[in-house]
């Protein structure tokens, strides 16, 4: 009954739902965008339950199998320990997927907040902040991934930190450009005018309000930072052998590239295959969430 | 105009110091200890103590960097731990082919990318256009050390058309260049399309045909103008992508360039050269983005209109906010 006297003041007659119940049947009609959607949450899956399907252990070595080609036995051939690639690639997707994540989250909490701040507060701290990201953002990412990564040294959490150092710039100011086109809103002054300290208002007023950029930028950035790490393990930074990560799979493998192609070309399709699922995802998610943007 | 210029080149200088700034302070915290690394590790305690000191290494952090730049300013970025040579001469010596190598990057991507977004958008929803989106995409989503692996496989070892690796004559550019300008191609591919696509719906081009021009005149000499103008603003982030990406792919293709010198420098944990690589590409990109900026001034007279109106609306609203808040 009181629903019913809110949908009448609103004017509009139509059926109070939730945003996300939109987002979800908008989606749903982008059948490339769902495509990607299930090969995502199969990617999940895979990183999840990857003891469990890999055919063998990754790291058992048998000598007699050396450089296999695909065969029924191994469906992706064996690496030059004679290692079963399939596994490796498997398990190489756990470490891909998590190091990736981990570092979403650091630079989007990080960067959140920055650009949060910057936005709210405005003045002489937004300009000097900004200006330090604009920096940040002229150093090309990769070269900056690889500086950090030399000085911070390899393993799973120092790539992951030196990857999300360079993610944050992009969140900063995505998230102080959405800051600032919600800050005039009466919603944000009627929380003033309450009492809310500026802390709360940021995060229980401004961000819920950003979540949708932050979410399509966070599925472009999985795909992009599987990339930075994959690039970062193949030159030897980043993740070490023997963890199986597609980049240092490859990396392994290149020095065999004249006669035996299995071993740097399949980590490589698994991450042409994961990157274009996270892309094609984070662009319908965009779509979906801002039906005004679609052309 | 010339204010325009001027401001962001005086902007640049804070940009320099910045780029200068995160390298030191990254070097500063490397594992490595450069008394050891130039002198080696048999010095006695004094010995080392008082290399430290001449190296300036006691002093605080902010004096090192005074020093950093300085000696930076004067062109001296230290000197390789591996080779003792000067990190300045080794990287201008490899600059011109790196730098080359990015041009030639940059290039492809540019001149391919407006050309498949043009095809796209005017025969929009096609099988063509699809075709052309998806396979930019799926470039887009190939890490390029990978992709140049795949070539090499493909032209070196299966075809045998193309060197796999050197540059003994220009066949050894061939693989190097293409591998790095298809990477961003998408982003030029997708720009160019949905602002190709933006402009053919505009009054002017209805005009242009109306008047009777040839398709060929209204998409080259009407719309493809306007159009390519949010392309350039995306070049200056295209080269810092090919520039980025130069390090992995002259590795892998044994370029000789400053990318292959730097990826040898990580593997010998070589700190003045790995910084010194670094801060070379980064300045050159940050200038080249410079000149898209000015540039970017140039080619549209709406933008050079806007900056003004942009700068006159803050002044009125600042004497407005004054006004305000006196009264």
């Amino acid at each position: 009954m009181k629903n019913k006297k809110a949908d009448f003041l609103l004017g509009d007659g139509t059926k109070k739902h939730s945003q996300w119940l939109d987002v979800w049947s908008r989606l749903r009609k982008n059948p490339l965008a769902m495509i990607c959607l299930i090969i995502v949450i199969l990617l999940i899956l895979v990183a999840i339950f990857a003891p469990l399907i890999s055919p063998y252990p990754y790291a058992k070595q048998n000598p007699g199998e050396k450089m296999l080609y695909p065969s029924w036995q191994h469906l992706l051939g064996t690496d030059n320990y004679g290692r079963d690639l399939l596994s490796r690639i498997l398990y190489g997707g756990r470490i891909s997927l998590l190091v990736s994540v981990m570092a979403v989250v650091i630079s989007l909490i990080v960067g959140g907040l920055i650009g949060a701040t910057a936005g709210y507060y405005g003045g002489g701290y937004d300009t000097t902040i900004m200006r330090i990201m604009d920096i940040l953002m002229g150093i090309p990412s990769f070269l900056f991934a690889v500086c950090i990564s030399a000085a911070l040294g390899t393993g799973v959490v120092n790539t992951a930190v030196a990857i999300a150092i360079t993610g944050v710039p992009s969140y900063a100011r995505l998230v102080r450009a959405s800051v600032l086109s919600i800050k005039g809103n009466e919603f944000i002054e009627a929380a003033t005018a309450l009492g809310n300290t500026n802390m709360r208002i940021i995060l229980k007023h401004v961000i819920p309000n950003v979540l949708s950029p932050l979410i399509v930028q966070s599925t472009l950035n999985i795909g992009a930072f599987i990339m930075a790490i994959s690039g970062l393990s193949f030159v030897g930074l980043g993740v070490q052998p023997p963890t199986p990560e597609w980049g240092s799979i490859m990396s392994s493998g290149r020095q065999y590239i004249r006669d035996f192609y299995p071993i740097v070309t399949f980590p490589g399709v698994a991450i042409v295959i994961t990157l274009f699922a996270f892309n094609i995802l984070g662009d319908g998610l965009r779509d979906a969430m801002d039906p005004k943007l679609k052309k | 105009m010339f204010r325009f210029i001027l401001k962001r080149v005086l902007l640049f200088i804070p940009t320099i110091l910045g780029v200068l700034f995160i390298v030191f302070t990254i070097n500063y915290y490397t594992p490595s200890d450069p008394v050891y690394a130039t002198y080696g590790t048999n010095l006695t305690q004094e010995e080392y103590e008082q290399k430290r000191d001449e190296m300036g290494l006691n002093d605080p952090f902010f004096v090192q960097f005074f020093n950093y730049v300085k000696n930076a300013a004067r062109l001296d970025l230290g000197s390789s731990y591996n080779n003792k040579r000067p990190v300045m001469d080794q990287i201008l010596e490899r600059a011109p082919k790196t730098l080359l190598l990015g041009a030639i990057g940059i290039t492809i991507t540019v001149v391919i990318g407006i050309l498949c977004g043009i095809v796209s958008a005017t025969r929009q929803k096609s099988g063509l256009d699809y075709a052309l989106t998806t396979i930019s995409l799926i470039l887009a989503s190939m890490p390029n050390f990978w992709l140049g692996l795949m070539l090499i496989i493909v032209f070196s070892q299966m075809l045998g058309w193309l060197p796999a690796t050197g540059i003994k004559n220009w066949t050894g550019w061939i693989l190097p260049c293409i591998t790095l300008g298809l990477g961003p191609l998408a982003n030029v591919v997708r720009i160019t399309r949905s602002s190709m696509l933006d402009v053919i719906r505009q009054d002017y081009i209805r005009t242009a045909r109306s008047k009777g021009l040839t398709e060929r005149q209204i998409i080259y000499k009407h719309a493809l103008r306007n159009a390519l103008i949010p392309v350039v603003t995306v070049i200056g982030f295209m080269l810092s992508m090919i520039m980025g990406g130069s390090a992995v792919v002259e590795g892998i293709f044994s370029f000789p360039g400053i990318g292959a010198m730097l990826m040898s420098a990580v593997s010998l944990a070589d700190y003045p050269l790995i910084m010194g690589s670094v801060l070379f590409i980064s300045l050159f990109v940050c200038v080249v983005n410079l000149g898209v900026d000015i540039l970017y001034g140039f080619i549209d007279p709406r933008i050079k209109a806007q900056y003004v109106t942009a700068k006159k609306v803050k002044k009125a609203a600042a004497r407005n906010g004054k006004e305000g808040s006196l009264a």
